[in-house]
């Protein structure tokens, strides 16, 4: 039983770990400048949650360029400008309510 | 007795899998996970506490499930972390946050929302599973026992 029990593991650690590694990406797309179509042009898209995110979507949120010619699908989801739920300094723009006393 | 103890020991090679291979994910590609987790419905200032937090205590239960001592506590550790990420597709899918996020870690990645769910849920099955089939096994005698009424009269 103990023999077995530690064949399941090993397998079990080897098959995780080496599989970790298969699937690892190659390029990372995300570390080079962002782009987002505007059904025109390809804009940069600025600073992933500062300036934009991508929503849950299967339409290229995101494209990258080598060389400034053609553009690649990099993120897929759909393009939302701005940060989704951070609010960077609440301060720095008071409601209407706050402002009028 | 023989049948329980194969089913226990697969139970927990299927968690290690999943958690292992879910932790070594991250940490191979570091940056595409905080990134993903900045894309998440939850403040940003929690990212650098959750990057770390999520794959070691993922790597923690992985070796609480080899060791026979610490198992039922790998499967109740398994039960919360797995119960949370059910819960976190759940919300999701009823659009209870402002905008459904990106799912992240590894192939996992290539699932959709209701996939993640049946995943999540299949694990959390074998969590539970794996901790009642344990806590039914005979209790091991520990090397020091406590004394008992009689021994200190």
């Amino acid at each position: 039983m103990k023999k077995m029990k530690w064949t399941l593991m090993s397998l079990a650690i080897i098959i995780s770990v080496c599989g970790a590694f298969v699937t690892r990406p190659k390029f990372d797309c995300t570390q080079a400048t962002q782009y987002y179509f505007t059904g025109g042009a390809y804009m940069p898209a600025g600073t992933y949650g500062v300036n934009y995110i991508c929503e849950a979507g299967t339409t290229t949120c995101t494209y990258y360029t080598t060389n400034g010619i053609t553009f690649f699908t990099c993120q897929i989801g759909s393009y939302t400008p701005g940060g989704g739920l951070t609010v960077k300094n609440p301060e720095a723009n008071p409601s209407p309510s706050n402002s009028s006393h | 007795m023989l049948r329980r103890q194969l089913l226990l020991e697969s139970i927990s090679a299927l968690l290690i899998l999943l958690f292992l291979y879910a932790s070594m994910s991250k940490f191979l590609d570091f940056r595409t996970f905080y990134h993903d987790l900045n894309n998440q419905p939850f403040p940003h200032s929690w990212t650098p506490f959750l990057v770390w937090f999520i794959p070691l205590t993922e790597i923690a239960l992985s070796l609480m499930l080899i060791f026979e001592r610490t198992r039922l506590s790998g499967f109740y550790g398994s039960l919360v972390l797995m119960g949370l990420f059910t819960i976190y597709a759940i919300a999701i899918l009823l659009n209870f946050f402002a905008y459904v996020p990106c799912s992240c870690g590894g192939v996992i990645k290539h699932l959709t929302w209701p996939q993640h769910l049946v995943l999540n849920l299949f694990f959390l099955g074998l969590s539970l599973s794996g901790a009642l089939i344990q806590r039914k096994k005979p209790f091991k005698q520990p090397f020091i026992t406590a004394p008992t009424k009689q021994s200190l009269v």
